[in-house]
Parts: structure tokens; C-alpha cells; sequence
């Protein structure tokens, strides 16, 4: 694989999204969104913390619960970024040139993979770190006995929000690669991705708080996201992109 | 390869999008190195189907299929990278006209001050200095096109496919398209090039196929294609009135089997084997109708007559494939 020409697939893609105003729009405005529901969540807690009306060891739960919401983030930008991909270039015939290239299929899948996951794992950690960097001032400006999560619960989310991330891309790659129109693609995408990030948040809604657990379930996670990228890899190619074939 | 001079050898090609529908129907042709290959037909007769096949991009659904003494269903890649193609839509709109060249390096693995030299190279033969920092996007269509063209040659090939290049361009920058095509063919290219534009497969290709509804029609040099017409002449006529229509459908009759009679409104034009006979018919018919005509003309035919008459008779084969 060179990556050269994934980089200029990349490239390409980065350039057509920085044109379309109403993507660039809900890409912004909803990680913008969590990500203040998220700071005030955690200033809410500490605001009940300081009040007596929760409890210092109920804090830990109440603002993972606040956390868990920013996975909304990977899972729903990289699917739109990613849903858009190739479906948009069929419709508008401005894959075909591309395909005739020497270019690898697997080279064009990376490349078309690298805008939703910078766009929407990278939009993920900027939301945990401003989420996390306002959660430490929160609790350190109440004087509170307690610590807000950290270094190794700021991983745990990022590695969460990572593996939405990749798993939502290569979805909705491979559902935009065999639809012929952006609503089927996005629908389905969405179809797809959004039990995904239910589950996710129902295993650590439901599950003490250990990291065997949490081991349990990335691993549950890792494996779900290694099959999905296989597969999308095995179906991803340029004769079966244009046909948009099942 | 079946012949060191053939590049493509297609054998009863056929391509259905849905089942039993078919875009290429039973295709059989070839194509030798350095001659410049026209397909003609109109809006839907095929062409770019047949394009997106020989370009590894569709599969055929059933016939056999060498390009490059290859078989695209194995070896596309290989066969990628031994040809260009310049095709209808634009990949790398946002990029400016300098990056779309360096692309086309990078994705054929160039190494970079071979690319840089290529590209100032080409940025020169193609006129498009002043144009070097602008975006496709912002460009005109004309100019877009000069772009597409002049990045397949960022890279060596042996097949060059051009689908319809000269779609919104001007006259002078058409022919100085031709004309740099011409030049890289003289050079050893061997293109494939797909038209509506009559003249300029006139202008361009030593032999043409005439494709309607997925079939090949007609597959002849240029030459011969004109001389399997050059005992007839063709009849240009446009009468006046309103009726048009009925005179036309007389005329037909009258003419008979040895004459086609292609009519668009009030005029027509009329492909005839007698054409003194023919004229004496249409004067005669006129004067009994009393209907005047604005315009008669008797000329030699055009590769423009030929096509019509191919295909304007369905299924109806006039050259060898």
C-alpha cells in the first residue's frame, strides 16, 4: 500500500467537505453541543456534590454517565463523513477517473477512511479533553474530597471513542460504496451504527465500574471493529462501487 | 496476444446493468497499436459502457475480453497502469491545475523531481501557465478539459481512452486538443476515443465503429466507410408551408427502398443512390402539391450521412467487424 496515494484520496476528501456548508454545519454544531451539555453535566454534579444532594461516591457514576454522552461524537461524524464518501462521488460521476488509476482498492478505502476518522475520533478528543480540563477546575475550585476521573478515565473514554469511531467509518464506507443514492447510505449507516453505540453505552450504564470489565467489553469492541474493517476491506471494490450492487 | 499489433480483442462482448438489459450487446472488434480507434453513436448507444469496460471499471457479463494481452478481470490493475483515460467527470475539482498534475505523478508512482519536470513540461505544451495556481473548479469547462488531458500524459501509456474530450470546448482549443493527440499518436500512442462529434472523428481516427443500442453497426476505416455510400449523394431539402410532414411521407413512398429520407420539421435530408432520379421525384412532387421549397442542395456524402443511415436501420450492419 503507498501511502502517498491514500494521502491524496485524503486529501481530495478533506478539500470537498471544506466546501459543503450544511455538512461542515452539523459536523461543528453537535460535537459543539455535547460538548457544553458535557461541561455543564459535570458542573451540575459538582454543584450537587457542594450541595449535599449527591453523594462523593455517587460522583463517579453521575459524571461517567455525562462522559458516555460525547461517544455520540465519533459515532455519528464519522458516519456522516464517511456515508457521504462515496456516494456522493457516484452520483456526481467524479469517482470514475479516480478508479481508473493504478490506485489500489484497498488504497482508496484508507484514503476515503481518513477524513470521518480524523473528522470525527479527533472531534471526539478534543470534546473529552476540554470536558475533562473543565471537569478538574470544577471540582478543584469546590474544594471537594473528591477526583474527577483521570488520566487512565480520560484513556478509557478516548479508546471507547476511537473504536466507535473506526467501527462507524468502515460502515459507512462499505454502506456507501454499494448504495446509489446519500439518504439509502446514511439511513442504513445510521441503522447500523447508532444500536453499536447503544450497546456501548447500555454495557457501562449497566456494569459496575471495573476495568475487568471494561476490559471485557473493549475487547467485545476490538473484535466487532476487526470484523467489520475485514469485511469492508474484502467488499470494497472499484467494480461493485460503480454498479452499487448488493 | 493473439497478434503483437492488436492492443484490445474483444470477442461477443456483452454488458447487462440489469439482468436481460443490455448495454453492450455482442460487441466483436479490435484494436491495433498506434491507430486512433473512434466509437460513434448516439446518447446511450453504449460508448461509455464499453469505455468503463475495456478501462477494468465494469466486467462484461459474458464474451471474452484482451487489453494489452490481458484479462481485465485478473490483471486490472496492470492494465491501469499502462493506460489513461480521460473520461467525463472530474476527479480532483478543489485541487488547483499545478496539484491535479502532481496527483496523477503520485498515483503513478513518479518519484518526485520526475514528476516536477513532467508536470512544468506538460503545464507548457497544454498552454496553461497562466492557470497553474487556480483551481479546477474555477476554471471553464474548455480549460478543464486541457487539464484532464494533460495529466494523463504525467505518466507513460500505451492506450489512451478519451470519452467525449472536447465536450464544451471552443473550436480553436478543440483542435489544438486533436492536434496534441494527433502529435502522440504519431509517437507510438494508440487511443480510443469516443464521440458525437462527427468532424472530428473525421478528423481524428483511422478507423470508426458506429455503436447503437450496444451493437456495432458499422466497423470500417474512414475510407471505406465512405465509399460503401460513395455511389450515392445526399439531398438536402427544406420545403416551405405547413406540410411538411405529408410531403415527406410521399416522398418516402415514391423514393422507395434505394433512399433514405431522414426529415427533421421542414427539412430533410436524403440519402439517394440515383440522385438525378431522385431529384426529378421530389421537383415533380412538389409541383403536384404546389408546395414551394426554400432550399435544395446536392452534395457528396459525409461521415455525418453515413452515421444516419447506420443508425437509422436498426441492427442493420453496413461494414465488417
Amino acid at each position: 500500500m503507498r501511502m502517498g496515494r491514500v494521502w491524496e484520496v485524503a486529501l481530495k476528501d478533506f478539500a470537498e467537505l471544506s466546501t459543503n456548508k450544511a455538512a461542515l454545519f452539523g459536523l461543528i454544531f453537535i460535537p459543539a453541543l455535547l460538548t457544553l451539555l458535557g461541561v455543564a453535566s459535570t458542573y451540575m454534579v459538582t454543584r450537587e456534590i457542594s450541595l449535599g444532594h449527591l453523594s462523593a461516591a455517587q460522583a463517579p457514576a453521575a459524571i461517567y454517565a455525562s462522559l458516555l454522552l460525547l461517544l455520540l461524537i465519533p459515532t455519528t461524524n464519522s458516519t456522516v463523513v464517511g456515508s457521504m464518501s462515496v456516494v456522493l462521488e457516484k452520483t456526481g460521476r467524479t469517482l470514475e477517473p479516480l478508479l481508473a488509476t493504478p490506485i489500489r482498492d484497498r488504497e482508496l478505502l484508507w484514503g476515503k477512511a481518513v477524513p470521518p476518522l480524523a473528522i470525527g475520533v479527533g472531534g471526539a478528543y478534543l470534546a473529552f479533553g476540554i470536558v475533562f480540563l473543565a471537569g478538574d477546575i470544577f471540582l478543584a475550585s469546590a474544594h471537594l474530597p473528591i477526583e474527577f476521573p483521570g488520566g487512565m478515565g480520560l484513556f478509557a473514554m478516548l479508546v471507547l471513542a476511537t473504536l466507535l469511531g473506526i467501527l462507524s467509518t468502515f460502515v459507512s464506507l462499505l454502506i456507501s460504496s454499494r448504495s446509489k443514492e446519500l439518504r439509502t447510505a446514511q439511513w442504513f449507516s445510521f441503522i447500523v451504527a447508532l444500536p453499536v453505540f447503544g450497546g456501548v453505552i447500555a454495557a457501562f450504564a449497566i456494569l459496575p465500574h471495573s476495568w475487568v470489565d471494561y476490559s471485557v467489553a473493549v475487547a467485545v469492541l476490538v473484535a466487532l471493529t476487526a470484523v467489520i474493517i475485514w469485511w469492508t476491506t474484502d467488499r470494497f471494490e472499484r467494480v461493485t462501487i460503480l454498479l452499487g450492487s448488493p | 496476444m493473439s497478434d503483437s499489433e492488436t492492443v484490445i480483442q474483444a470477442e461477443q462482448i456483452r454488458h447487462a446493468y440489469t439482468p436481460g438489459r443490455y448495454a453492450l450487446n455482442g460487441l466483436s472488434f479490435s484494436v491495433r497499436r498506434g491507430e486512433v480507434f473512434g466509437l460513434l453513436g448516439r446518447n446511450g448507444a453504449g460508448k461509455s459502457t464499453l469505455i468503463k469496460v475495456m478501462t477494468t471499471l465494469l466486467r462484461p457479463s459474458e464474451g471474452s475480453l484482451r487489453v494489452l494481452g490481458l484479462n481485465p478481470a485478473r490483471d486490472g490493475r496492470r492494465i491501469r497502469s499502462r493506460i489513461g483515460v480521460v473520461q467525463q467527470g472530474e476527479s480532483f475539482d478543489f485541487t488547483t491545475v499545478e496539484g491535479n498534475l502532481d496527483i496523477y505523478g503520485v498515483l503513478w508512482g513518479l518519484p518526485a523531481d520526475e514528476r516536477i519536470r513532467r508536470r512544468n513540461e506538460l503545464i507548457a505544451r497544454f498552454g496553461l501557465d497562466d492557470l497553474r495556481r487556480r483551481r479546477s473548479f474555477d476554471l471553464s469547462g474548455g480549460q478543464k478539459r486541457r487539464v484532464q488531458v494533460a495529466r494523463e500524459f504525467m505518466h507513460d501509456m500505451e492506450i489512451l481512452f478519451l470519452d467525449e474530450p472536447t465536450v464544451g470546448l471552443d473550436v480553436i482549443m478543440r483542435r489544438t486538443l486533436l492536434d496534441s493527440i494527433r502529435a502522440e499518436v504519431r509517437r507510438g500512442l494508440t487511443v480510443v476515443f469516443t464521440t458525437h462529434n462527427l468532424e472530428e472523428a473525421d478528423y481524428l481516427c483511422d478507423r470508426i465503429a458506429v455503436v447503437d443500442q450496444g451493437r456495432l453497426l458499422a466497423l470500417e476505416t474512414l475510407e471505406n466507410l465512405k465509399r460503401l455510400y460513395g455511389g450515392r449523394k445526399t439531398i438536402d431539402l427544406t420545403v416551405s408551408g405547413t406540410e411538411g410532414e405529408a410531403f415527406y411521407r410521399s416522398l418516402r413512398t415514391r423514393l422507395g427502398e434505394d433512399s433514405t429520407v431522414t426529415v427533421s420539421g421542414r427539412s430533410a435530408v436524403i440519402l439517394a443512390s440515383d440522385p438525378k432520379g431522385a431529384l426529378a421525384v421530389i421537383l415533380a412532387l412538389a409541383q403536384e402539391r404546389g408546395v414551394g421549397l426554400d432550399w435544395l442542395n446536392v452534395r457528396q456524402n459525409t461521415l455525418e450521412d453515413v452515421f444516419l443511415k447506420s443508425v437509422g436501420h436498426e441492427g442493420e450492419s453496413i461494414g465488417s467487424a
